[in-house]
């Protein structure tokens, strides 16, 4: 009897650990999973949100991956913005941050601070700064050029299709390596200032210490920041939005020039409504996400297994 | 003893377990109606839709809500009820049972808003403002009320009203708010100086047509010495053009973009190349700097423009503007319908709002005389005095009679809605942006139509070239 009574609380017991965690299961469930696994489920119909669901199998990835020139057009845009801004912004955190922590060790923390702030200013002031000074007729940087005698005619940035990459080029490395630089001196201070004093007792010179030892063991660090910097670039949506939605251009830019992947499933499904075939171009972004940051992992983990 | 107290602390211990556990499934059970509750609700609701719809019929013939029952109607619509209370006051001094509400949706986002309640089966207004850019894609869905149903007769509303508020099924699904006529409004002085004039029955005269127009606009650039343009920018030029061409852009699934945007086309690098039109964008800090400015002679002008447009941005100044039928002829800008989703909950206080506001002589006054605001009805126009109001901002013209009986009249027909206006809106503002951007205007037309049936194309893939 008192056995049996034991054993029964002791199954009773097995069972609470279940049920405290059911809360966040079933919130995961609803409001996660199910919503991952029914969007995977649309991408494979024909769906408007209005009319019967209509199940067409993988047409809208044929589609998007075979014929959809908008499709690669974003992912090429993305690709361009993102080959270009990335290492500079990758070069010009890791010298300010090397900078930084040699030479300016007690005023530092202006520095930082000030190249810091870009990054957490509302990207609608960045798109309306950004505006202002690019302007065909009025901007700022064609003044200042056209008074230096460098320019006969004002430079359209905002309007042609390459101009426009690079002003989003600029301003994504003008936001972000301030945080670049961050992230790197974080890095840093990880690094023991013994080794960097054995090789100057070995006589080496600041430009050996960087190459030999700031770089090799700030590694894990890059690797982090690459990698996440390559999946928050594909999913670049707020700089090209903002500082074309208020200068009378297109959506996306001249020549759709910087209609990044995101821009162009934002497009599909919450602007014309094609629910489904914008699930498809969500599920298409996850995969070449997916492939690049592994590619980028191997590449830059190659060192270590060996 | 040692025992029953071991008992004891067990005996305890499970009550205390038992009662976290209910609790815990009265949590889950809990969430779990919370998560679900969207859509049991959808359900329960559309199931019975119907049902009330038969019960709403039987109730009908005993009395009818709003008229007869105290009802509240919700509108959805992009102007602060503040500027409307004026107008819906009048309403209820004549239907004093209807409450109105506004549900603020900025425009741009109203589609949106839509058809995610649509979708989501979540409460739908009795009244939707949609604006014209939008509005071909949400009234092809099945989804808003056929007016004529409710005894709206298209014979009594303006023509050119009717293919921009008819869906493809041929319903009327919506009343235009304030029919959006556009002429060309000018700036006196510069009309003087370079016209010697700036009479616009004069003006019409030295413009009749787009050729005397790119002519003048030479003569202008010389004396000038190219620093006045006739026009802000290649768009402001492009909305002139679009608007005196009914011819659809989509027939029976087909792209007919060649076919309407060639000799539009043309004419825009025509002007480009004779360098008559300024490089502005319209909506933008410099367009709105451009009106006090005396750079730029001619702005296309619809019916809100003088209102939200020409007015805010060139505050000081009186009596410099005037307003004229464009080279060409009169046309249509913008325009917003009123319409009754199917799933509205007060379909018929709904329509007795609309036409109240936009089918009766009452509403039209009322409109007229708050907002400035026009209305559908052909028999506002014969009247000479109806719409009548020297404005000294327009050099005592009487900007409210030119509209109603000087365009209006004069209105070309207009192209239908279609559902894939966005898209092909959207390619169309690329290539405009091209044709803007190009120095000389040495660009080939056809590779730019052919670019924009690309991109229309990519995206929707169910047309054919």
């Amino acid at each position: 009897m008192e056995e049996k009574m034991v054993l029964s609380s002791k199954n009773k017991k097995n069972l609470n650990p279940y049920l405290f965690l059911a809360p966040f299961f079933i919130i995961y469930f609803l409001f996660n999973l199910f919503p991952v696994l029914f969007s995977f489920f649309i991408s494979l119909t024909r769906w408007d949100g209005v009319n019967e669901i209509q199940f067409i199998g993988l047409e809208n990835y044929i589609r998007l991956f075979g014929k959809d020139t908008t499709f690669l057009k974003s992912l090429f845009n993305v690709f361009i913005l993102m080959a270009i801004a990335i290492p500079l912004q990758l070069i010009t955190g890791l010298l300010l941050a090397v900078i930084l922590k040699d030479f300016f060790s007690r005023t530092r923390g202006v520095f930082q601070l000030t190249n810091f702030l870009p990054y957490i200013t509302t990207p609608v002031a960045i798109g309306i700064l950004f505006q202002i000074l690019f302007d065909w007729q009025y901007g700022t940087v064609n003044l200042i050029l056209g008074q230096l005698g460098l320019l006969k005619e004002p430079i359209n940035w905002l309007g042609e299709a390459w101009n426009a990459r690079i002003v989003i080029i600029i301003m994504l490395w003008w936001k972000y390596f301030g945080y670049f630089m961050v992230m790197i001196l974080a890095g840093l201070s990880t690094i023991s200032e013994s080794l960097y004093e054995a090789a100057k007792i070995d006589g080496a010179m600041w430009r050996d210490m960087f190459f030999r030892i700031t770089i090799p063991l700030l590694r894990p660090i890059l690797t982090f920041i690459i990698t996440m910097s390559i999946i928050g670039g594909f999913q670049m949506f707020d700089e090209p939005m903002v500082l074309f939605q208020g200068a009378g251009m297109p959506f996306g830019g001249p020549d759709a020039a910087v209609l990044t992947v995101v821009m162009n499933f934002y497009d599909t499904a919450f602007q014309r409504f094609d629910l489904a075939y914008g699930a498809a171009i969500a599920y298409g972004l996850f995969v070449i996400i997916f492939v690049f940051s592994t590619i980028t992992l191997k590449i830059m983990n190659r060192g270590n297994e060996t | 003893m040692k025992n029953n107290g071991g008992r004891f602390i067990m005996k305890k211990h499970i009550f205390f377990s038992k009662i976290i556990t209910c609790m815990l499934i009265a949590l889950m059970i809990l969430s779990l109606i919370a998560g679900c509750g969207k859509s049991s609700s959808t359900v329960s609701q559309n199931k019975p839709a119907a049902e009330t719809d038969k019960s709403a019929e039987k109730e009908q013939k005993k009395e009818t809500p709003g008229i007869d029952t105290p009802v509240t109607i919700n509108v959805w619509t992009w102007e602060p009820k503040e500027n409307q209370q004026k107008i819906i006051d009048d309403f209820n001094k004549e239907y004093p049972n209807i409450t109105v509400e506004f549900n603020n949706v900025n425009s741009a986002d109203m589609a949106k808003k839509l058809q995610t309640a649509i979708a989501a089966g979540s409460d739908l207004p009795d009244v939707a403002w949609m604006e014209i850019s939008y509005r071909g894609k949400l009234i092809s869905l099945d989804c808003w009320e056929d007016l004529t149903k409710y005894g709206v007769d298209k014979e009594n509303i303006l023509d050119f009203l009717i293919p921009l508020s008819t869906n493809e099924r041929g319903e009327l699904v919506g009343i235009e708010v304030s029919p959006a006529f556009a002429g060309l409004a000018y700036k006196r002085d510069l009309a003087k100086e370079y016209f010697g004039t700036d009479d616009p029955h004069e003006l019409q005269k030295i413009l009749p047509d787009w050729d005397a127009f790119i002519e003048k606009g030479k003569e202008v650039k010389q004396k000038s010495g190219g620093k006045v343009f006739m026009l802000t920018g290649v768009d402001d030029a492009f909305l002139l053009l679009k608007g005196q061409d009914a011819t659809p852009f989509v027939i029976d699934n087909k792209l007919n973009l060649k076919t309407v945007l060639t000799p539009m086309f043309n004419r825009l690098v025509e002007m480009t190349k004779a360098g008559i039109v300024d490089k502005l964008q319209r909506d933008t800090p410099n367009w709105n700097a451009s009106f006090a400015e005396s750079k730029h002679i001619f702005y296309s002008c619809a019916t809100w423009s003088p209102t939200y447009v020409i007015k805010p941005n060139d505050k000081n100044s009186t009596g410099r503007w005037g307003l004229m039928t464009p080279p060409g002829g009169a046309i249509a800008i913008g325009g917003t319908i009123v319409g009754i989703p199917k799933k509205a909950k007060n379909k018929e206080a709904a329509f007795e709002y609309i036409k109240w506001n936009y089918l009766s002589l009452n509403g039209a006054k009322s409109n007229r005389d708050h907002l400035e605001y026009f209305n559908t009805m052909k028999s506002t126009y014969e009247d000479e005095n109806f719409y009548s109001k020297p404005d000294e901002f327009f050099g005592g013209q009487d900007v409210f009679k030119t509209f109603a009986k000087e365009i209006a009249p004069n209105m070309a027909p207009s192209r239908p809605v279609n559902k894939y206006d966005q898209e092909i809106n959207s390619a169309i503002s690329i290539a405009i942006t091209t044709i803007n951007s190009s120095k000389d205007g040495n660009i080939s037309v056809d590779d730019i139509i052919k670019k924009v049936e690309d991109d229309v194309l990519a995206k929707v893939p169910e047309l054919e070239r």
